[in-house]
């Protein structure tokens, strides 16, 4: 009895999955498996793009990561005070919800010339055996699904109120795994800072 | 205020994207150069090592092979061949991918077809 009345609630129907929830989980799928697909299909040309003030495009890719990683964890800051999960500050600024916002655009805008970089000339390692490699692709491809989800979520209030956070906390661990897949390798392999 | 910033910010962000994709759709120049010479060290060169050296072999995440200072490095082509083989640091160890005949192949012309333009 209680069984049932836990899967299948009070009316005993089953409890239908909510129709955004489905459309935002299916555009981030649709965009992982996109950037997967062409990062497969695309000849990777091996070149440099732009690396800005850097000595290589490997080491702007590398800070940019690691500045993209800072914003997250100040993201994961804003997020859990605006929803009550932590008291600091005691009192919410009126601009916090805000400063999340721009944290992430700007996430989204730095991220863009490290992605072109990581598609259009390395594109997607399918070798497992290249551990580092092959685990950057996948993440890299589940980040931007992630982020997406993510995107379309925030805008959709019919949603559970547990799919944002983990949608979100997805987004923060496989920002994490990039960088330590790349900025962290960079760092410790090749130079530091490298600049 | 800060909420109007972040709006057009985000409009931004959305061209952004959307040139990017642009720009993901063109194809990249990888039938160039070395590319187009039409051997079997060629095709595996492209196949291989353009990923890191180049579509010309002029360096990206790897270090360029045509400045010449390969031949420095490796004064023969069994030290060079030794030297795919067995990878070092971030270079891969290629005999566990590529036959002795492919190595063969590409170290030949890695050195005359790409090194030697270095000087």
């Amino acid at each position: 009895m209680s069984n049932t009345m836990t899967r299948e609630g009070r009316t005993g129907r089953p409890s239908p999955i909510p129709l955004p929830l489905l459309g935002a989980a299916a555009a981030g799928a649709a965009v992982a498996i996109g950037a997967g697909v062409y990062g497969s299909v695309h000849d990777p040309t091996g070149q440099q793009t732009i690396s800005l003030f850097f000595s290589s495009t490997l080491a702007f890719k590398s800070w940019v990561t690691t500045l993209v990683l800072g914003l997250a964890l100040f993201q994961l800051f804003t997020a859990l005070r605006v929803f009550g999960r932590i008291g600091i500050p005691k009192e919410m600024p009126e601009w916090l919800g805000e400063a999340h916002r721009l944290s992430g655009t700007i996430i989204l805008i730095s991220t863009l010339p490290v992605v072109y970089h990581c598609l259009w000339s390395l594109g997607f390692e399918p070798d497992v055996t290249d551990v580092r490699r092959f685990t950057h692709s996948v993440l890299g491809c589940v980040f931007y699904g992630a982020f997406v989800t993510k995107i379309v979520a925030v805008r959709n209030h019919s949603l559970p109120r547990w799919f944002l956070p983990t949608v979100g906390g997805i987004v923060f661990t496989v920002l994490v795994g990039i960088w330590m897949t790349s900025s962290l390798w960079y760092f410790t392999t090749v130079e530091f800072p490298g600049f | 205020m800060l909420k109007r910033i972040v709006d057009r910010l985000q409009i931004v962000a959305l061209a952004l994207v959307v040139l990017t994709i642009g720009m993901l759709s063109k194809a990249g120049p990888i039938a160039t150069g070395a590319a187009t010479v039409d051997s079997f060290g060629a095709e595996v060169f492209v196949a291989n090592c353009t990923r890191c050296h180049g579509a010309d072999g002029q360096g990206g995440i790897g270090p360029s092979l045509v400045s010449g200072n390969l031949l420095d490095r490796f004064e023969d082509r069994a030290a060079t061949m030794a030297f795919i083989s067995k990878g070092e640091g971030e270079m891969p160890d290629f005999a566990s991918r590529l036959s002795a005949g492919e190595i063969g192949a590409v170290t030949d012309f890695v050195r005359k077809e790409l090194a030697s333009q270095g000087g």
